[in-house]
C-alpha cells in the first residue's frame, strides 16, 4: 500500500463512477459527438453536452455553450491569451504563477505585450490589492492570475480582484487548475471573464480534459481551425461558441469521465469536500509545526489556503526527502520546482525547490499521521539520508 | 398524411441545447439527421409534433433556442414536402 499525496499534479484515486462511465462509453457509445446524426453520434454528443452543462452548474455559468473544451488548463490559457491580446496591451499577473501562464505571457512579451508582476511575499505569499490597483496603466487590458498556488497553497481573493477589474473596465482571467472542484467558484459573483480549468485534478476527470469559460460579451479569436460538424459547406471557421474555438474530434470518452467526476462533486457538495480538505490540512500543518528542523512555507490559517504544503527539511535536500518517502515509506510527494520558477523565486528556494505534499478528498488522517511519523524519523536521521 | 415540424440549427450544439431545455420542461422532441431538402449543414435537426410546437415557439421567442429555420412538413408515403415558417 502507498499513500498518494501528489494531488496538485493529478488527483488519484478518482471516484469509481469515473471509470465506469468511461468504460460504458467505450463499450456502448463510441460515436463521434455531434458529427453524424445517427444514434451513437447523437448519444456521444449528448454526453459531451451534459459535461458542459454540469460544469456550468458547478461554476454558475449561464450558457453551457460558453465553455470550450481543451486538453488542459495550459491549452485553455494559451488560447485565451493569443485570442485576446494585441501588441501594446498590458497584462497584470502575480509572482506566484505556474509556467502554464508564465511562459505564454513571456512569449506574448516578445510579440509586444507588456507584463507587470505583482509580488507575493512571505510569510503568506498573498497578493497586494493596493499594488495591483496601482499598477493599472492606460493600456492595461487584462488581469490574469491563478486562484490557488500549486506551490504555497495561497488562495487569491477573486471577488476583490474581480471588483478592481470591473472598476477599471479590465478583463479578468483566472487559472483554476488547483481549485476547480475543491473550492467554490462562481464566475458571476467573482466577475470572471475567462476561467481556465483542468479536468484531471480537483474535478476528478481523466488526464487530457479541461476547458475555458468565456464571458459571452468577450470575443476570442480562433486558436486552431478545422472541422466542427457545423456550417460544413463553409471553408471558414464558424464565429459562434464553442465551435469558433473547438475544432477536430474531442476527447469524448475523457469528457464522459469528467462528467462523472463533476457529478460526484455536485453530489457530495463542494462545502463538504472543502471541509474535509481543510481538516486534513490542519492536521498536516499542526504535525509539521511540531517537528524541529522543518520549515513550512505559506499561510498558517487553513481557511486561506489549499491543501498544498511546501516545506524544507534542515540539512536534507528536497529530492532526498522525496526519495526516502517513496522508497522507505511508500509516501508519494513531489519535490523540486513544480514548474513554477516564479513562485520559487518569491520563496527564495531556487534551484533546489521544496518538498510539496498535496492532499485530496480521498486522503485520510491516518495517512497524514504516517507522513508526520516518517518525517520525524528523517529529521532524527533514523533512516539513511546520504 | 402525416404532418410535423422540423427545426434546423447552426450547429449540433444548439440542437443539443434545445433538446435539453425542452427535456427539462418534460417535452420530448426527437433529434434527427438534418433533412437534405432544407439544409446542407451536417448534424442534427429537431423533429416536433404539433403538440410540441407552442412550447418550442415560446423558447424561441424568449431567445433561449437559436434556430436556423423552422419548417412544417407534410408526409405522404415516402414523399416529404417542406414549407418554411421561420428563418433567422
Amino acid at each position: 500500500m502507498f499513500h498518494y499525496m501528489d494531488n496538485a499534479a493529478t488527483s488519484f484515486p478518482k471516484p469509481e463512477e469515473v471509470l465506469a462511465v468511461m468504460e460504458h462509453f467505450f463499450n456502448n457509445t463510441g460515436g463521434n459527438p455531434g458529427r453524424s446524426g445517427h444514434r451513437l453520434s447523437l448519444k456521444s454528443g449528448e454526453i459531451v453536452y451534459e459535461t458542459r452543462d454540469l460544469l456550468a452548474q458547478l461554476f454558475n455559468i449561464e450558457d453551457p455553450l460558453q465553455i470550450v473544451f481543451t486538453l488542459n488548463a495550459t491549452m485553455a490559457m494559451n488560447m485565451a491569451l493569443s485570442g485576446l491580446l494585441k501588441p501594446g496591451d498590458h497584462v497584470i499577473t502575480s509572482s506566484l504563477e505556474h509556467n502554464s501562464l508564465a511562459r505564454p505571457l513571456r512569449y506574448m512579451e516578445t510579440k509586444g505585450v507588456e507584463i507587470t508582476r505583482i509580488s507575493c511575499s512571505p510569510p503568506d505569499f498573498q497578493i497586494s490589492l493596493e499594488e495591483l490597483e496601482q499598477s493599472i496603466q492606460k493600456n492595461t487590458r487584462l488581469i490574469a492570475l491563478m486562484h490557488g498556488s500549486n506551490v504555497t497553497g495561497t488562495i487569491f481573493p477573486l471577488k476583490e480582484i474581480g471588483k478592481i477589474a470591473k472598476k477599471h473596465s479590465l478583463y479578468f482571467m483566472v487559472d483554476a487548475a488547483q481549485t476547480a472542484g475543491a473550492y467554490p467558484i462562481d464566475v458571476q459573483r467573482e466577475g470572471i471573464h475567462m476561467l481556465a480549468f483542468t479536468g484531471h485534478k480537483g474535478l476528478f476527470g481523466p488526464q487530457g480534459t479541461g476547458g475555458l469559460y468565456i464571458d459571452p460579451r468577450l470575443k476570442i479569436e480562433s486558436f486552431i481551425r478545422g472541422g466542427t460538424g457545423s456550417l460544413s459547406e463553409e471553408d471558414r471557421q464558424p464565429d459562434f461558441m464553442p465551435d469558433v474555438l473547438e475544432s477536430g474530434t474531442p476527447n469524448a470518452m475523457g469528457l464522459a469521465g469528467l462528467s462523472a467526476g463533476v457529478k460526484y462533486i455536485l453530489k457530495e457538495g463542494i462545502d463538504k469536500i472543502r471541509g474535509k480538505e481543510e481538516e486534513l490540512t490542519f492536521f498536516l500543518l499542526k504535525g509539521l509545526k511540531e517537528i524541529d528542523g522543518i520549515k513550512v512555507f505559506g499561510e498558517e490559517s487553513v481557511k486561506r489556503r489549499m491543501p498544498i504544503i511546501s516545506f524544507l527539511v534542515d540539512g536534507v535536500s528536497p529530492s532526498t526527502v522525496g526519495e526516502i518517502l517513496d522508497d522507505e515509506y511508500n509516501i508519494l510527494v513531489r519535490v523540486g520546482l513544480h514548474c513554477s520558477p516564479w513562485a520559487h523565486e518569491s520563496m527564495g528556494t531556487i534551484p533546489e525547490g521544496t518538498v510539496r505534499v498535496s492532499l485530496s478528498y480521498f486522503n485520510t488522517e491516518k495517512q497524514v499521521d504516517n507522513l508526520i511519523k516518517a518525517l520525524k524519523e528523517i529529521v532524527k536521521e533514523e533512516v539513511e539520508t546520504s | 398524411m402525416d404532418s410535423y415540424y422540423v427545426a434546423t440549427f447552426y450547429s449540433t450544439n444548439y440542437a443539443l441545447k434545445c433538446e435539453r431545455l425542452l427535456k427539462n420542461k418534460d417535452i420530448d422532441i426527437k433529434l434527427i439527421p438534418v433533412p437534405r431538402q432544407v439544409s446542407s449543414n451536417c448534424g442534427l435537426a429537431a423533429r416536433l409534433t404539433p403538440q410540441n410546437l407552442p412550447d418550442f415557439m415560446e423558447l424561441y421567442k424568449e431567445g433561449l433556442v437559436e434556430v436556423e429555420g423552422l419548417y412544417s412538413v407534410e408526409q405522404e408515403g415516402k414523399k416529404l414536402s417542406f414549407t418554411l415558417l421561420e428563418q433567422e
